[in-house]
């Protein structure tokens, strides 16, 4: 991935905006003007829009350059639906075109989007829950969109509950909020992605990264206890995290797979 | 709500903060030090640092290092109730 900085994103946002200081990395539009003149130079891939009226001049501008487009669009102030269709035809990806789409802070957004591409990977930048499926979009610093279930978020064991009408976003892109419960982002990305967890493994290189490590990695962050196993014993699976007993195959690993809720072939993934 | 370590000024609106969250990627028992952008994670079984590996205090400010010192039984205490199932003193 390229760790370029250099003028990447386009933010537009309005001429009355408090914030006039310049952001290394960023092109800040204030003008019809000047979405119009970055329009034209077509090199930028990214935009990210916070004032409707620029975004329908972006709108306007796109149109008249069919060979530019853009791989990026987030709205941070949803457009009007009626150019949704219209915007998702000049983009390779239009992101925050509902009214439900929660974001960092603009000031941290902005340094976050300025950052060099592998800083901002492992953050989240905003995302939408949808309490009818019990789901939640978040929208990863590379841009992807991960879907993660409400039930990846139980109860504190204090009984604080994640209240997934309050979602918001903080500590640049590091945590989740759901109202006053707070979620790491690097403990969602540990179990969804394979390759940051690949990448975290590859750092810890005191660590053991034998079945048994990894099946006791697993099991606490499920917080599982070694008696929740049944019909494995509480002594076969402090065995197995110890070393102590060949990997299992068959049955019992199908049923540590089941209770930690991943294929067996995962397990020594985590 | 999440454990946030009460800072004294200015630190707070410099963009320092220590904090134990809800949901961490729990094993080993830390906690979070933020500065803008950047995150430390600090394993409160041993005072090392686990993000980033073998990370030291020379970037951190001084006065942080205090607070989290002064309040270390504390911090611990907080991950307890927050993580019973991985304590500080389990070997498990």
């Amino acid at each position: 991935m390229s760790t370029t900085t250099t003028n990447r994103f386009v933010l537009m946002q309005s001429a009355g905006s408090k914030s006039k200081k310049k952001i290394a990395g960023l092109r800040i539009c204030r003008t019809e003007n000047d979405v119009l003149s970055a329009v034209k130079k077509a090199q930028y891939p990214f935009w990210v829009s916070r004032n409707d009226k620029l975004t329908i001049r972006f709108l306007k501008a796109a149109t008249a350059h069919p060979n530019y487009k853009p791989r990026c669009l987030i709205t941070l102030t949803p457009p009007r639906p009626q150019s949704v269709p219209s915007l998702q035809g000049v983009v390779q990806r239009l992101i925050g075109a509902t009214h439900d789409h929660r974001w960092l802070p603009w000031s941290e957004l902005q340094e976050v989007l300025a950052a060099p591409d592998v800083q901002r990977e492992d953050i989240f930048l905003g995302g939408t829950a949808d309490p009818e499926t019990e789901t939640i979009a978040l929208v990863r610093g590379n841009l992807e969109t991960k879907t993660v279930p409400f039930s990846m978020f139980p109860p504190s064991p204090s009984g604080l509950k994640p209240d997934f009408h309050r979602l918001s976003f903080t500590d640049y892109g590091h945590t989740v909020c759901f109202g006053d419960y707070e979620a790491a982002t690097d403990s969602i990305l540990y179990e969804l992605d394979p390759d940051f967890r690949r990448r975290l493994n590859q750092q810890r290189h005191a660590e053991a990264k034998t079945f048994g490590a990894c099946l006791r990695r697993l099991r606490k962050q499920r917080a599982l206890k070694r008696s929740d196993f049944a019909p494995i014993t509480e002594k076969t699976v402090a065995r197995l995290e110890r070393n102590e007993s060949a990997k299992p195959h068959g049955k019992t690993l199908q049923i540590l797979a089941d209770r930690l809720g991943v294929s067996p072939d995962e397990i020594e993934s985590f | 709500m999440a454990f946030p370590l009460k800072l004294p000024p200015p630190l707070g609106d410099e963009g320092w903060k220590v904090k134990i969250r809800e949901r961490e990627r729990v094993e080993p028992p830390h906690v979070t030090i933020f500065h803008h952008r950047k995150e430390w994670r600090l394993g409160l079984r041993d005072g090392e640092f686990l993000v980033p590996p073998g990370g030291s205090w020379k970037e951190i400010d001084v006065r942080v290092r205090e607070v989290i010192e002064q309040n270390w039984k504390r911090l611990c205490d907080e991950w307890d109730q927050k993580y019973p199932s991985n304590p500080i003193d389990s070997k498990d």
